[in-house]
Order: C-alpha cells, then sequence, then structure tokens
C-alpha cells in the first residue's frame, strides 16, 4: 500500500505535504478524485498533520445531511441529562486539529456550505447560538473533492470556492502528449493490482520515514519573501479576470513550501513555477520577458524602493543566512522511455487543467446560493424538502418534535414550581414550538416536447423565452423531449432529457440542438412524455403542484409508435404516426395538474394539424409568429 | 435533572488572537477613509457597508481596524446566530437548573462600539428585522421566553461586509448603512507584490511578537490612532456654511439620492473628513469629492447595490466648479 501511495499521485501527494505544512494552504480542493483517492488523502493529510503540528487530529466528515445544530452546536439528552454537545466544528481549537473532509462538494447542505464561508480561512470563528457564546482561533484543515468533467463546478457558488487555498486533481495523465500511455502508470496499475486492496488497510497506512523526516526538515525553517518570487506570481495571474489576493497568496505559499522542501531560504522563481505546474497555472507574461516588456512592470523593476520589503534576513536567525539546508533532494525518478524527448521534463506530474474552474463553468446554481431560502406561503405547513435546520413557529405543521421536546425541558423547574402532580411530564408552551426548516422542493414542472423538424427560420426560441422564464423563477424541475434532432442515433426514437431546474447545462444544450433528420417520432416523443408525466405525479414525495406542458410541432408525426418502440419502420406509414400522436395526446389530457399548450411553428402544409393536436391535448394554442420577410432580408 | 456544561471553557484565557495589523494593510483607501470617518463622526453616520470581490481583505480590515482603535476585536454578529444572542436570552444551563440568569445579547455588547456583520447578506431575514428595527429606533426592547419586557437605548456603528454574488441587502438594510464602499481587487502591480511580501511576513510575526516588523507595525498603527483621535476631538469644531451645506444637498439631488439621509450623511462625512484632514478645520469642495460616492451610491434608485462611475465622478465635478 506505501508503495502504491507514494506513486498514487505525485503532485497530489506533494500538494498535501504543502497543506501540511503551510497553515494558509489548509483548505485543498482536489477535482475529479475518486472516492478512495480522497481517502488516501485524507489519511496521508492526517499523518502528515500529526508530524508537523503535534496536534491531536480528529476527522470529521461533511455531507448532504449536517444541520446547523450538527456543525455548531446543540442540546442533546445524554445519560439522562441534558446538555450542551459542541457542534463538529467549534472543537477544531487550541491543540485539536480538525480535518474536515468533505467527499462531494456539489452535495454540502446548505449548512455545510455556509460554514465552510464562515470558517474557512478564517482568523477568527464565532458562535453566538442558543446561549452558547464564543471566540476562538479556528484549527481546521479542509480536505474537499469536487467533480469538474461535466461542469459541476458551476453547481457550486464561486464565494465558497474561493475560499480553497490549494486546488489539485487526481492525474488523469495516464497518456503523453502524442496519445501514448506512460509506461510508468502501467508499472502503476499493476503496483495498485499487486497490494491487497482492503478499505481497512486505509487506516493502517503510515508516513514513509523519508516523508516524515523531509516534513520535519522543511518545518524547521521558513523561506523568505523576494521581490522576484513576488513578480513571478503576479505575472501569472496577469489575466484580470483570473486575478484575486488569495489566488496569489495561495501560489506564494505553495512556492515557499517548494522551497522549504528544497532545504532552501529565499523563495525562487523557479519554486513559483513549479508551484504553479503542480496546480495547472499557465504563465500569462513576464515581468522579466524582453519580448513583451509592460510599461508598469518596467516601473517596477526601476524602482524596487517603492516595495516595503527588507532582506529576507532581517528578523531571522544571521547563521543561516544564505545557507542551504543539507537535506536529500526530493526523490523523483520519471521513467523517461516513454516520453518524447521533445517534452519538457518537470519534476511534478502537470495538472493539465485550469485550477479555478469557477471562471468558465456554467451556471448551475440559483441566485444567493448560500442564503436560506425564503419561506413561500404555499409551502407553509406543507413540509418540503431536506431538512437544513429548525425555527420557531406558531402552529403544529411539520412539527420538529425533538427540538420542540428541548426547548421545552429548559423551563420545566419554573414551570413545575406551581403545577401539582407535573412531575413526570413535560409542560409546554407555544414558545417552545419548533418546526423544521426545509430547502425548497420544486412545486412545479415544466415539460417540453420540442419537434426540431419543424423549426427552420422559426422563432421559437422567443415563443419558448416566457416558459423558460417561469421555470426559473418557479424553480420548475424541467424535462426536454427532444423528436428529430440530428445528433439522435436512432432517429425513429425520441430522447429524453431531465433536469431539477432550468440551470442544468443539458437543458441548454438540448435547446441548443439542431435538425438534421427527416423521421419525425412524435408519438414516440409524447409518448415518452406521457410516461414522465405519470411517473412524476404518482410516485415517491411528489411536492407538484402543477406541471406546465409546452409542445412545440407541426403535428406531421411520421412515425408510428410501433416503429419507435420496435425500432423498426414497416412500410406504408401513411397517417399512422399522426393518429398514433393524438391518441397519446389525448391519455395525457386525462392527466390532472397538467396544464399543456401547443406553439404552433404555422406549417404552410397541413395547418390545421397542431390545432388538432392541441384540441386532443385539451390544450391552449398559439401561433409561432414567423420572421417577417424583411427582417430575413436584414439578417442576410 | 442534572446540568452538563458540555461545552468546553477552552475559549477562555486565549492567548489575543492576531490580525494582520491596520498599517500594512497595502491600498484599499476607500475602505479606510469610510472606517476612519465612521469613527470620526460616529453612531450619527448610521455605519459602514464594505461590498465587493472575493478575497479583497474586507473582513480583514475591520478587525484590523477594530484591533487598532479599541484593542479587541469587534463585537461580531456571525451568520449562524440565533435570536437569543443577538437580543438577549437566558443562560440555559442556569435554566437548567432552576435558576433565573438572563445574558445580555450582542446588540448590548456593541452599545457605543463597533457591531461587526461579516457576510451581512447571508444573515437570516429574522435577525435582519431585529436589526433594521433597533438601528431606526436606537432602542431594544426585549419581551421573550417569559422574561418581562425591558427596554434599553443602544447605539452602534454597524459596519457590515458583503461579496455581493450571493445576493444584494434588502432596501431597508442598505439604508440603515450611512457610507458603502464598492470594493475592487487592487491592481497596481506594485501594491499586489507588497501585498504579497506584508502577508508572508505577517505569517512569521504570528510565532514571533518580538520581530521588529511586528513591533513597527504597532508603531504605526498608534501614530494611526492618534491622529483619529485628535480629528474626533476636532469634529465638533469644524465648520460648515451654509453654502456649503446647500451644495451638500444639491449633490444628494443631483443624483437623486432617496429620502433624506444622503444629504445629512453627505454633511456629517465631509465635516468627519475635514477634521481628519485638517484642513483648517472647515468644510471645502474637496472635502466633499472625497466622501460624496461613499454617501451616495447605495441611495441611488437606479443603482442596484451600489456602484460609482467615471461618469458620476465628471458629474460631480461639474457640480463643485
Amino acid at each position: 500500500m506505501n508503495n502504491t501511495i507514494s506513486k498514487l499521485s505525485n503532485s497530489l501527494i506533494r500538494g498535501l505535504t504543502a497543506a501540511a505544512l503551510s497553515p494558509g494552504l489548509r483548505s485543498v480542493l482536489v477535482f475529479d478524485a475518486t472516492i478512495n483517492t480522497l481517502m488516501i488523502a485524507a489519511k496521508m493529510m492526517e499523518l502528515m498533520l500529526g508530524q508537523i503540528t503535534n496536534c491531536q487530529i480528529t476527522r470529521i466528515q461533511l455531507g448532504v445531511v449536517e444541520t446547523e445544530e450538527d456543525l455548531w452546536g446543540q442540546l442533546l439528552l445524554r445519560n439522562k441529562q441534558i446538555a450542551w454537545q459542541p457542534g463538529s466544528l467549534t472543537r477544531g481549537q487550541g491543540q485539536e486539529l480538525r480535518l474536515v473532509i468533505i467527499p462531494d462538494l456539489t452535495r454540502l447542505s446548505m449548512a455545510g456550505a455556509r460554514a465552510c464561508v464562515a470558517l474557512m480561512g478564517a482568523d477568527v470563528a464565532y458562535l453566538e447560538r442558543h446561549g452558547q457564546r464564543g471566540e476562538w482561533q479556528p484549527n481546521l484543515c479542509w480536505l474537499a473533492g469536487c467533480p469538474s468533467k461535466k461542469g459541476e463546478t458551476g453547481l457550486v457558488s464561486p464565494h465558497l470556492l474561493d475560499r480553497f487555498a490549494l486546488r489539485l486533481s487526481e492525474p488523469a495523465a495516464a497518456v503523453n502528449a502524442v496519445g501514448e500511455v506512460r509506461p510508468e502508470k502501467i508499472k502503476d496499475v499493476r503496483d495498485f493490482l499487486g497490494d491487497v486492496w482492503q478499505s481497512e488497510q486505509v487506516e493502517d497506512l503510515v508516513l514513509p520515514s523519508e516523508l516524515a523526516d523531509r516534513l520535519w526538515q522543511a518545518g524547521r525553517v521558513r523561506a523568505a519573501f523576494t521581490l522576484e518570487a513576488g513578480r513571478r506570481v503576479v505575472d501569472y495571474f496577469a489575466d484580470s479576470k483570473s486575478y484575486s489576493v488569495r489566488r496569489e497568496l495561495a501560489l506564494l505559499r505553495l512556492a515557499q513550501v517548494n522551497a522549504q522542501l528544497d532545504g532552501v531560504l529565499q523563495i525562487k522563481q523557479s519554486h513559483v513555477d513549479a508551484a504553479a505546474a503542480m496546480i495547472g497555472l499557465k504563465l500569462w507574461e513576464t515581468t522579466t520577458n524582453v519580448r513583451k516588456p509592460s510599461p508598469v512592470i518596467e516601473e517596477l523593476i526601476e524602482d524596487e524602493s517603492q516595495i516595503e520589503t527588507t532582506l529576507p534576513n532581517d528578523d531571522m536567525d544571521q547563521s543561516s543566512e544564505g545557507k542551504e539546508l543539507d537535506l536529500p533532494p526530493i526523490e523523483k525518478k520519471v521513467d523517461q522511455s516513454g516520453i518524447s524527448n521533445d517534452q519538457p521534463k518537470r519534476e511534478v506530474e502537470l495538472s493539465m487543467e485550469n485550477p479555478y474552474r469557477e471562471d468558465d463553468a456554467p451556471v448551475q446554481r440559483e441566485l444567493a446560493s448560500l442564503r436560506f431560502p425564503l419561506r413561500r406561503l404555499r409551502l407553509s405547513g406543507q413540509g418540503g424538502g431536506a431538512v437544513i435546520g429548525v425555527e420557531p413557529t406558531t402552529d403544529v405543521q411539520d412539527l420538529a418534535i425533538v427540538s420542540t421536546i428541548f426547548e421545552a425541558a429548559k423551563y420545566q423547574k419554573f414551570r413545575r414550581v406551581n403545577q401539582i402532580g407535573s412531575e413526570s411530564r413535560l409542560i409546554f408552551q407555544p414558545g417552545d414550538l419548533r418546526r423544521y426548516r426545509r430547502a425548497l422542493v420544486p412545486e412545479q414542472m415544466l415539460a417540453m416536447v420540442i419537434d426540431y423538424t419543424c423549426l427552420q427560420n422559426s422563432p421559437w426560441q422567443a415563443a419558448l423565452l416566457p416558459y423558460l422564464q417561469w421555470a426559473y423563477v418557479e424553480r420548475a424541475k424541467v424535462c426536454l423531449v427532444q423528436v428529430g434532432v440530428a445528433k439522435n442515433q436512432d432517429e425513429l426514437r425520441a430522447q429524453k432529457v431531465m433536469a431539477n431546474n432550468i440551470l442544468g447545462s443539458q437543458i441548454g444544450h438540448g435547446l441548443a440542438s439542431v435538425s438534421g433528420r427527416k423521421a419525425t417520432p412524435l408519438a414516440h416523443g409524447l409518448d415518452l412524455t406521457l410516461a414522465v408525466l405519470r411517473h412524476t405525479l404518482q410516485h415517491g414525495r411528489n411536492r407538484l403542484e402543477q406541471i406546465a406542458l409546452v409542445v412545440i410541432t407541426d403535428g406531421r408525426g411520421n412515425v408510428p409508435l410501433q416503429a419507435s418502440k420496435g425500432g423498426e419502420l414497416i412500410f406504408p406509414v401513411g397517417r399512422v404516426g399522426v393518429d398514433d400522436a393524438l391518441q397519446v395526446a389525448r391519455q395525457i389530457s386525462r392527466l390532472k395538474m397538467v396544464k399543456a399548450v401547443v406553439l404552433n411553428p404555422q406549417p404552410s402544409h397541413y395547418s390545421d394539424l397542431p390545432v388538432i393536436l392541441a384540441k386532443a391535448l385539451g390544450a391552449k394554442i398559439a401561433d409561432i409568429v414567423p420572421h417577417e420577410s424583411w427582417e430575413v432580408e436584414s439578417e442576410a | 435533572m442534572a446540568v452538563e456544561n458540555a461545552f468546553a471553557s477552552g475559549h477562555q484565557n486565549q492567548p489575543k488572537i492576531k490580525i494582520l495589523p491596520y498599517s500594512r494593510m497595502v491600498g484599499q483607501q476607500q475602505i479606510k477613509l469610510a472606517l476612519e470617518i465612521a469613527f470620526i463622526a460616529p453612531q450619527r453616520l448610521g455605519g459602514v457597508l464594505i461590498s465587493g470581490q472575493r478575497g479583497t481583505g474586507k473582513s480583514t480590515a475591520v478587525r484590523a481596524f477594530s484591533q487598532m482603535v479599541y484593542d479587541q476585536l469587534p463585537v461580531t454578529l456571525p451568520i449562524n446566530a440565533t435570536e437569543d444572542r443577538v437580543v438577549g436570552g437566558w443562560n440555559i444551563e442556569a435554566l437548567l437548573q432552576g435558576e433565573d440568569d438572563w445574558q445580555s445579547g450582542l446588540l448590548t455588547a456593541a452599545d457605543g462600539k463597533l457591531l461587526y456583520i461579516d457576510e451581512v447578506n447571508l444573515l437570516d431575514d429574522h435577525i435582519v428585522n431585529i436589526i433594521l428595527d433597533v438601528t431606526s429606533t436606537g432602542v431594544l426592547v426585549v419581551q421573550r421566553e417569559g422574561r418581562d419586557q425591558t427596554t434599553e437605548k443602544v447605539s452602534f456603528t454597524l459596519v457590515g461586509t458583503m461579496n455581493p454574488e450571493e445576493g444584494g441587502l434588502r432596501p431597508q438594510l442598505l439604508d440603515r448603512f450611512g457610507l458603502m464602499v464598492n470594493v475592487k481587487a487592487e491592481s497596481d502591480i506594485t501594491q499586489r507584490v507588497t501585498i504579497l511580501n506584508n502577508v508572508l511576513r505577517f505569517d512569521e510575526a504570528l510565532g514571533d511578537e518580538q520581530s521588529k516588523w511586528w513591533k513597527d507595525s504597532l508603531v504605526k498603527n498608534q501614530a494611526q490612532m492618534k491622529k483619529l483621535q485628535v480629528a474626533q476631538q476636532n469634529f465638533s469644531q469644524v465648520e460648515i456654511s451654509d453654502a456649503m451645506i446647500r451644495l451638500c444637498i444639491e449633490v444628494a439631488e443631483e443624483f437623486k439620492a432617496q429620502g433624506n439621509r444622503g444629504d445629512y450623511v453627505l454633511v456629517m462625512a465631509a465635516k468627519a473628513y475635514a477634521a481628519l484632514h485638517g484642513n483648517g478645520l472647515s468644510v471645502d469642495n474637496g472635502c466633499l469629492k472625497a466622501v460624496a460616492p461613499l454617501a451616495l451610491q447605495h441611495r441611488r434608485p437606479d443603482s442596484g447595490q451600489g456602484g460609482w462611475t467615471d461618469e458620476d465622478n465628471q458629474a460631480l465635478d461639474q457640480l463643485l466648479q
């Protein structure tokens, strides 16, 4: 196992080492890591932190379910006594260091996300809850995983992501630049298979002695800031879009650790470059690159006295001035046999992607996603989504019984004074009532059936826009059924895309699809819709109050439903496709809570079909106003 | 039922928490100006809202300022606060023993001082309502959990920081802040490099209170503090002519500041600026120019959550000619 770990992910291990050595880097985000990698990383982190800090290291895990009470504290019943139980995040203080593991940042509860914002990187933490007061310097280390391959970073608030100082990824670079599998990767897999892989073995991991020695040596010194390093850091964030003080500081601190691991007392440009390579940062321009001088940076070079910096050794032990510690170099044997001689040789494996993926990820979260949801009148007394806390209430809807009992328990001594025979019963008053605070759940759904074969030169997007806006405002679930899209491998069938809300990237991609087929499996599209609607209305903890169904089609379905289901078209087809579509439409019309509308592209042929379909659906019908001819000419 | 206080009192007797010294904060002149003006003309001005991009030192600036002027961290209302800790509530451990021991809340603790709310736009709506009520009336009325109603006057300087990406403030709360600063990340490269150096030096100083860098910082802090104290003493002596007051009102009108607080805050802020920068203890156009963005940007109906543009500056210059 140790053998596997030492080769598991060099930039990842080195990054964890940096986080252990530098308190300013103890918020680590690992993109696209498997859960196994994350657990091994957590164990390594625990071992290294223990080695560096001599603190007691306690691991805790945050996920979907944690509430504010879990994190900040609550009254609990223990051994028949009511006592205040500190929360999991209030105990990382002094000689106890808490390693907070978040396996998937996109699934973190809102209470957890808000706690991260309040605590991560904070100089001081505060607790002001339920009679408890506290002010302390948090002693926490954060290790989180976050998927990013499909733009999932857009699910997480950038305000939260910005708190993570160190961005790493599990290198997926199993192939070199020319696409060949790297031999050391094959060896890694063999080693991995050779080890007996059991989850318990993660707990048996020990810090390799060489790494432990190195940590000890590096932790004894602090590499000093140099102007050279400062300029180099600034170079990496010359793009104003990516610039933030936190990012620059993180890069500088990582470079500092690199210097310390090298046994050098000053941070050099090479250390900054190595740090940037670890996290995948690209260089934009350099202050010393004569090919691309910048006027502002030239001033900087000319007038270094503006920088309030002294020689690095001002406050350091003079005997160590300029002395490099006698440390063994970092063991990094890279098998060159599979690598082209043209490739640059790097000590650390490259993390190939931009570490600040939130800058480009499509937004898939709600506005103000870190705020508790506003209480909506329709939800009051109706329950809702997952429990995210408790709050006082004046009625007994969705009562949080335990919280109510604890609230009443506080006052029993007083309330029982004049109550005879009440010793065995809790005395409640209206002010004790507590109810669950719940995350919002969709009460609405927008289902769309779009026939892409009839949309040429039709401003259908404008006609659809009000419904999309409604779906956003209502936080509606979304179902998009695509009929006749070009990318559909099986042109006899429609395809379905589901999303929790309109912000899902798959909906955007779906709406941007184009048609290239002649087949119009409209009946199948409606049949898919019928199945979705039935399932949504009749299964699970359905809270839906309304479903809006929008159908955009000219009604000319030319694929019988049987052909879609069987995968084979039997000629002649005739009107079968159209009749099948109408039959399914009538079934949809019988569903309750479904309000349908047909957006009519006003085809020049069989112009009555959309109207007939709307009648079958029991739907309203609205015409899509075609482009005026002058508009088309002006665009040309 | 026996009482157990499981909440460790480990936070007591902890060493003082160090924050990057105020004198070492690079750039961010608008933040510093707003905090200093609010200190010089306290409470009457209505506090400061600092809104801006992530990682721009907003929270650090407030804490550093408080440590400099009050020698302690500010009374802080965290986003996880419950109502009992805001307005006051019973000591739970004592209650379980059958004893009544009322604990004052944060609003009382902040009386005469600074009340700081980090991530103010993430605060629970219910807590926001309480703060609105107290800041508008200046009176804290508590009648809860079986306690008889008590009324006390409280007055504090409200300081809030926020990242507007996570949502704005309700207009009523926005109006409670006398001054607003819109913070942007430092763009000057010299400043950026200096920031990096200062933070690393601070990291070193965390383990060494005797470091020359730390001692120099405290000396500079003390010098700045003296300057602020002198300005505070001189505030009441600063003269402002009727013509200047008229100009303040005209400026507020021109920028369509809603309500009457805009011109009032503008006058107070201009006086505080004059007290801070000498000026012969009288308010002139330069004072107005410096403080107008802080006093007015969040009061305009179409400004969203603040923002002051170059066009606004040009318009202001025109008015002040």
